[in-house]
């Protein structure tokens, strides 16, 4: 036991701890046929899965302490030790996920901020307007007008979304893993193609920078060719990563400058409670999902989701009889970096749910609720916790919104605001062990402080800057 | 919630600014820059093309001593300055500057164009004309013609519009900012520092502070109208947008007799409506065109009041749009009549089915154009000249003959207007060049007050004022009394225009009747009141309906400087205040005296009353509107595009025959980055102190932190807590 | 040139604070939530404080009153969350006796006062400054109405100085409140040093007049003697203090 402490706890370093539990098992699950390795394998892997350990012992979690106890000979008032060393992981693992998903978030952020400063034409839309949202809010109508024409907008954009939604769920039940996968594929193909191709245009034209058609498609065409191979198949994590982040920037770029005004606002309230009840209520589609997708063992959907660790593929004996599952088994031994959210494409396992559509809607339907995977029997597992791309790019909205106004209070207002409530929301998801959506609290901290900061903070400290009081 | 505080962030808003800014930054807001503009092949304006802003030390140049000192810190290593100058000195500091551009220490030139405040001045010269010396000769009938060659109209012209630039021209034109720039920030900061200079060097000690300006000037666009149209033309985002628009609005013209038609000899009367000047919408034009518009709308009135007499011939009344920039307006104008596109317009006569009718060339036969006609207001100018195209006056027949029929009945009806001497001398600057470039060889005079060169100095300037056309109001006059004054240019103007309209009414008379009246010398005057002195006054407002004037008042407002007529050529959906005003006149002028007097009901196309009269008449009258003083204004007027024909295709991103038509387009830039600001620059003592201070606090806090951090047991720790962790 | 003043100003008020959270705090998630959660404090605080400023409107031109208003309102959030990180480690207690040899910096009072006087020193550091540097990236400075040109740097320096002082505050405050008994005149002075300095410093920022440049002077020296008293306290009282959780 000590052993494992000392490895793990003191580099906090995942991966390491994982190579050496598995290095230490690898002998034995060769030895041994296969339904027992896979349970000493989830054994291993258990202990340094933060989660477990807070669930009501099962026999599985027996098992694991028993194992863990038979392999290092320890006596079994041992468990006791384990259960804080257990909590004192979970604390440290659990502090180390949300840092981790802090660093992308404010990465997105600030990429986010810098374009909307650097191109302006980012900031404003020239009268074009997305078609899910089709009243035009003019700047004369009263303000009568403005409050149920951007209600009207948002409701439509809900709708588009729910049904959206919908529609993933039946092609999930019923087993149109191919429609799915062709659609996400077409979606995170747009984005990576025609959104780029806006972005860099509207770059150039910012800076008057000239360049022909063809090293522009030649940019291109590698760009969005590494970026699909990235997010769908293989690639190192840090390039996916960098790539999904993108894709969020760009969906919320092309959002702030098409989405009117008050339409912005109205819509990010909805969604949050679109979220809320998605995947809490329980006829809730997204709980739907979840459970479908516990019934059958299946996995989360890929390109949909930004992950902060890897996720191992310990998958033998799967049931499944998918085509795609074939890649898995040949990944079977590859435990380094490889990017494990690309074999999950291959698999249709898990309990993590991100909807995404494809075609020309496919960026507005994102479904963001941060789960936990369900520890499943034979499949792989992830470590560490999952936050949908639509997180990340309604975040960005807010915070873009934030900083086309020019000060920068508000904008860090609302950056600590939404920080936090991941944060909240993660020590939630610690304490009740079930998918939780990851929109609400930010976005409720995010749009209070916008407002507030706006309205009442702004004046305040502009009178403070300016005579030059320190509070 | 969320809405209720949007309410109220709006408002706070407005109340409190980024006070920050303010307390660095005076901008300054009546200021105008020279913009971009492209044609076929080249591009014209000021500042390049991938720069924003443009930032310099404040130098003012306001006599020859701060003009030579100028001079000379321009070929030393100075820091960049931006000149702020007085008329009579800026045409040698652009000279100065594109001397030697590259190392020039310009960065911008400002004019200051306010006349009160220049009359005061020592050094009072206006700057003279921005157009070139042979106005449009490009388009001209002589551009390839080896024996005629272009020929210099306007020998004042400096030819500072057609010339490209890499740094921004702007001009302040109000006192208040003008006082700013030059008194609260040249005098008080920059003077004393420049007044140091010897002969020999010049240097700015680090602990002197500078008052600065900052010049934005933002213009989108390509190499020329033809590359900039085909690099439009690719669609990058969900909306369109273009970098270049083409320049152009609408030609306005109406039939002055009782209906259109081709059958009737048609005669048209003509005059211009654009004009330019280096700085965008700042055209006072009052010698060119309202000169020319004021002796226009007078025969018009006359000649609309002989409508049921007039019944042998068509007078069509045009105002030509987009003349100034190698008559692009004229150009569509001919080119449709030739080509036989020609829109269609559509008529009732008092029925429910419609006729359509399409202008054809075949019927003109005469064009009378009125050219600049404001240097009469002078004592020694009386005459007016007519001047015609010597090629087709001698090559064609029936161009001869016509211009020989229109030249002897102007000098019978009047012995002021008079044929020019040279009778092989070119047609100047006129419509009528596109008429006979296109193939459409019929009798045109341009009636000008020149001979042999323009009296203007300040043709396409922003000193083309009233009061250098002598056209002056004592001061102590009110309104009213204004409104009736006459001035010795509208005095000499009514005989002039009396005798053209003389003239129009005897051609193709069968009769010999003459025209008894006279051109009505209240309606010039109140015509010149209005439009040189008060273009907000109540004889404009009564020709007008609320909704009208408001419209007038707005457009008056929307560009810089607010309060004055523009009459800048523009893009195409933008309606300026001149151009509306102009074609709101033509609506009054030509209005149909029989339907005056009706009520406001029976004011309409619907109406019983005015069917009848359609029908009774078998005339068609288009727009009907009721005016404040219980008259109802009926007219037609017809507008069709003025935009080049070279742009027929700009959809596609091509442009189709600019050998044979203008190209002009203006970059299409918003107003985002477009203004003046004035500041202090950073004492670099103050600079240099504050980075050597940040960067040694940087260092230093990652030293000691590092230290800390590594020391941090024994720092931190109480002597004897170190027993206990080891027995921990 | 005004860019060269605005990286002086960002390397003068914030690169301490960077050093500080890059060295001490980065390596340690844990270090990095409560940050985040101190600074959330402050600005709930700021926002309070804001609300009453602008609904009190006769009163906005007085700034005095806000400052002491807002002085007081921050140094109640330091409390609350004083007690709101207390309750935290009661969840953490357990482990601690089981491997407190191995991380000697986590569940540390001393390291958790630190690191929650950091965030609030940051947030509120950024709030005064931010605005003023992005003022500083265009081509101008303050001078065309007769300010100073030493704003600037004197708002920089002003800002580390509270940077600063926010974590000394904080480490005196929970210190104190964890080593001396209730009802203590130690503790009571104590906290009456890091209220009545508080109040002290903002007071003195009032002086700061832009178009005298000797008010300059005074306001920065006496807000770095202040602070160095500060500093004194806290490391006198971080050496009293034991690695031991907060509030025993």
């Amino acid at each position: 036991m000590s052993d494992l402490l000392d490895n793990s706890v003191n580099e906090y370093d995942l991966l390491k701890a994982a190579n050496r539990q598995l290095e230490n098992y690898r002998s034995k699950i060769n030895a041994e046929n296969m339904p027992s390795s896979s349970i000493n394998s989830e054994t291993e892997v258990k202990i340094i899965e933060p989660r477990n350990s807070r669930r009501p012992r099962d026999q599985v979690d027996g098992q694991a302490s028993v194992e863990l106890a038979n392999r290092n000979g320890s006596p079994s008032n041992e468990e006791e030790n384990l259960d804080e060393i257990e909590e004192e992981l979970v604390l440290k693992y659990g502090a180390q996920h949300v840092v981790k998903l802090f660093v992308p978030v404010t990465i997105c952020l600030i990429f986010v901020i810098a374009s909307l400063s650097a191109i302006k034409s980012y900031q404003k839309s020239n009268g074009a307007q997305l078609i899910y949202t089709p009243f035009n809010e003019d700047s004369q109508d009263s303000n009568g007008t403005k409050l149920w024409m951007s209600i009207a907008n948002a409701s439509i954009f809900i709708g588009v979304v729910v049904v959206m939604t919908v529609v993933l769920i039946l092609l999930y039940k019923f087993k149109f893993y191919k429609v799915i996968h062709g659609w996400l594929a077409f979606s995170s193909l747009m984005l990576l193609f025609l959104f780029t191709f806006m972005f860099i245009t509207e770059f150039f034209k910012q800076f008057n920078i000239v360049i022909d058609m063809i090293t522009l498609w030649i940019l291109l065409w590698n760009f969005g060719i590494v970026g699909m191979a990235a997010i769908h198949w293989k690639g190192p994590l840090i390039l996916q990563q960098i790539f999904l982040i993108f894709t969020c920037v760009q969906m919320a770029l092309i959002f702030i400058k098409y989405l009117p005004e008050w339409t912005t606002w109205v819509l990010l309230a909805f969604i949050s409670i679109w979220d809320l009840i998605a995947v809490l209520c329980p006829f809730g589609p997204l709980r739907i999902l979840v459970e479908t997708a516990k019934s059958r063992n299946d996995n989360l959907f890929p390109s949909m989701v930004y992950s902060s660790t890897l996720i191992y593929m310990m998958a033998t004996g799967v049931d499944n009889d998918t085509p795609m599952e074939q890649d898995l088994t040949s990944n079977l031994n590859q435990v380094e970096n490889d990017n494990q959210n690309t074999q999950s494409t291959s698999q249709t396992q898990g309990g993590d749910l991100r909807n995404r559509h494809s075609g020309a809607r496919a960026h507005h339907a994102n479904r963001q609720t941060i789960q936990e995977l369900e520890h499943q029997q034979q499949e792989e597992e992830e470590n560490g916790v999952k936050l949908g791309l639509g997180d990340f790019i309604f975040y960005s909205i807010l915070v873009g919104k934030a900083s086309i106004l020019g000060d920068w209070n508000t904008v860090i207002a609302c950056f600590v605001a939404i920080l936090i409530g991941l944060c909240l929301t993660l020590v939630l998801l610690a304490v009740f062990h079930k998918p939780l959506p990851a929109l609400p609290i930010s976005l409720f901290f995010g749009l209070i402080f916008y407002f507030l900061t706006n309205l009442v903070v702004r004046p305040f400290y502009d009178n403070l800057t300016y005579y030059q009081v320190f509070i | 919630m969320n809405t209720f505080f949007f309410f109220l962030s709006v408002l706070v808003r407005t109340i409190i600014s980024d006070l920050n800014k303010e307390r660095t930054y005076v901008n300054l807001l009546n200021t105008i820059p020279c913009i971009r503009r492209f044609n076929s092949s080249h591009q014209i304006g000021c500042g390049k093309l991938d720069y924003s802003s443009y930032e310099g030390i404040v130098y003012s140049v306001r006599d020859k001593a701060e003009f030579g000192r100028l001079e000379k810190l321009n070929k030393l290593d100075i820091p960049d300055l931006v000149v702020v100058t007085l008329p009579s000195y800026f045409a040698k500091i652009v000279q100065l500057h594109q001397h030697d551009s590259g190392n020039s220490r310009i960065q911008g030139i400002v004019l200051v164009s306010n006349l009160d405040y220049i009359s005061n001045l020592t050094e009072s010269d206006l700057n003279l004309s921005d157009d070139s010396t042979s106005p449009n000769s490009k388009f001209s009938l002589y551009s390839t013609n080896k024996t005629y060659g272009p020929s210099e109209w306007n020998p004042s012209g400096t030819n500072f519009m057609f010339q490209n630039f890499n740094i921004p021209f702007y001009t302040i034109y109000d006192l208040n900012e003008i006082e700013k720039v030059i008194d609260e920030c040249y005098d008080k900061f920059n003077q004393h520092i420049f007044d140091k200079y010897t002969s020999n060097s010049f240097s700015i000690k680090s602990s002197e502070s500078l008052c600065g300006m900052q010049l934005g000037l933002r213009m989108t666009g390509a190499v020329s109208s033809t590359v900039c149209t085909r690099r439009s033309n690719i669609m990058h985002t969900l909306e369109s947008s273009s970098f270049c628009d083409p320049l152009g609005g609408s030609n306005y013209f109406t039939f002055l007799s009782q209906r259109p038609s081709n059958d009737l000899p048609i005669t048209i009367l003509s005059a211009r409506l654009d004009a330019f000047s280096l700085y965008e919408y700042f055209t006072p034009a009052a010698n060119e065109p309202i000169s020319s518009l004021i002796g226009l709308f007078g025969i018009t009135e006359l000649l609309a009041k002989q409508r049921s007499q007039m019944n042998y011939s068509s007078i069509l009344v045009v105002l030509f749009d987009n003349e100034a920039f190698d008559y692009g307006g004229s150009s569509r104008f001919a080119s449709d009549l030739v080509r036989e596109k020609f829109p269609e317009i559509k008529l009732s006569f008092g029925q429910d089915q419609e006729e359509s009718f399409v202008l054809k060339k075949n019927n003109i036969t005469s064009i009378i154009e009125l050219g600049q006609l404001g240097a009469i207001g002078f004592e020694q100018n009386e005459n007016l000249y007519i001047h015609r195209d010597p090629i087709s006056y001698a090559k064609e027949p029936n161009v001869a003959k016509t211009i020989k029929q229109l030249t002897d009945k102007l000098t019978k009806y009047s012995s002021n207007i008079k044929p020019i001497e040279n009778i092989n001398q070119q047609l100047p600057t006129s419509s009528i060049h596109s008429f006979l470039r296109n193939n459409i060889l019929i009798g045109g005079i341009s009636l000008a007050d020149f001979n042999k060169e323009f009296n203007s100095k300040f043709y396409h300037g922003v000193f083309d004022t009233p009061e250098n056309m002598n056209v002056t109001f004592p001061d102590d006059l009110s309104e009213d009394e204004a409104v009736n004054f006459t001035t010795k240019f509208a005095e000499k103007l009514q005989g002039l225009t009396t005798s053209i309209a003389q003239t129009i009414f005897s051609l193709h008379n069968p009769t010999q009747t003459e025209l008894s009246e006279q051109v009505s010398l209240s309606t010039l005057n109140r015509l010149v009141y209005c439009f040189y002195k008060n273009t907000t006054c109540k004889y404009f407002q009564d020709m007008m309906t609320t909704s009208q004037w408001k419209s007038y008042l707005t457009l008056l407002e929307a560009n810089l400087p607010k309060g004055k007529l523009s009459f800048y050529t523009g893009v195409d959906d933008n309606p300026i205040s001149g151009k509306w005003l102009s074609s709101m006149l033509l609506r009054y002028f030509s209005r149909n005296l029989d339907l005056e007097s009706l009520s406001e009901d029976d004011c309409s196309k619907d109406s019983e009353k005015v069917r009848k009269y359609e029908r009774e008449n078998h005339i068609s009258i288009r727009n009907f509107y009721y005016v404040k003083n219980s008259t109802c204004v009926a007219s037609s007027i017809f507008l069709t595009s003025s935009v080049s024909p070279a742009f027929d295709q700009f959809e596609k991103g091509v442009l189709v025959e600019t050998d044979k038509f203008p190209a002009w387009t203006e970059s299409s830039w918003n107003g985002v980055d477009v203004q003046m600001k004035i500041f202090m620059f950073t004492r670099p003592s103050i600079a240099g102190l504050t980075l050597s201070l940040g960067i040694v606090t940087l260092v230093l806090a990652f030293v000691l932190t590092f230290l800390a951090d590594k020391f941090a047991h024994r720092i931190f720790y109480p002597k004897d807590a170190e027993q206990n962790e080891i027995f921990d | 040139m005004a860019l060269i003043e605005f990286f002086g100003c960002l390397f003068l008020a914030f690169g301490p604070p960077t050093a500080m959270f890059a060295i001490t705090i980065a390596k340690d998630p844990i270090r990095v939530i409560i940050l985040m959660t101190s600074s959330f404090f402050w600005l709930i605080s700021l926002l309070i404080s804001a609300l009453v400023w602008f609904a009190l409107v006769p009163l906005r031109n007085k700034l005095l009153f806000a400052l002491v208003f807002s002085v007081f309102t921050q140094e109640v959030f330091r409390y609350l969350f004083y007690l709101f990180i207390k309750k935290a480690q009661k969840g953490l207690e357990k482990v601690q006796k089981n491997i407190h040899h191995k991380d000697r910096t986590d569940f540390d009072g001393r390291v958790i006062s630190y690191v929650s006087g950091l965030g609030f020193g940051i947030i509120s550091g950024a709030f005064s400054l931010v605005n003023v540097l992005g003022d500083m990236t265009g081509p101008g400075t303050v001078g065309i109405y007769g300010d100073s040109q030493y704003f600037f740097l004197v708002s920089a320096m002003l800002s580390l100085c509270f940077i600063l002082l926010h974590t000394c505050w904080s480490i005196i405050m929970y210190l104190s409140l964890t080593i001396y008994p209730k009802k203590s005149v130690k503790l009571w002075s104590c906290l009456f040093l890091v209220v009545f300095s508080h109040l002290f410093v903002s007071c003195l920022s009032l002086a700061n007049d832009s178009k005298r440049e000797k008010s300059y002077v005074y306001t920065v020296l006496l807000s770095y003697i202040v602070l160095i008293l500060n500093v004194v306290v806290s490391v006198v009282i971080v050496r009293k203090t034991y690695k031991q959780k907060l509030g025993a």
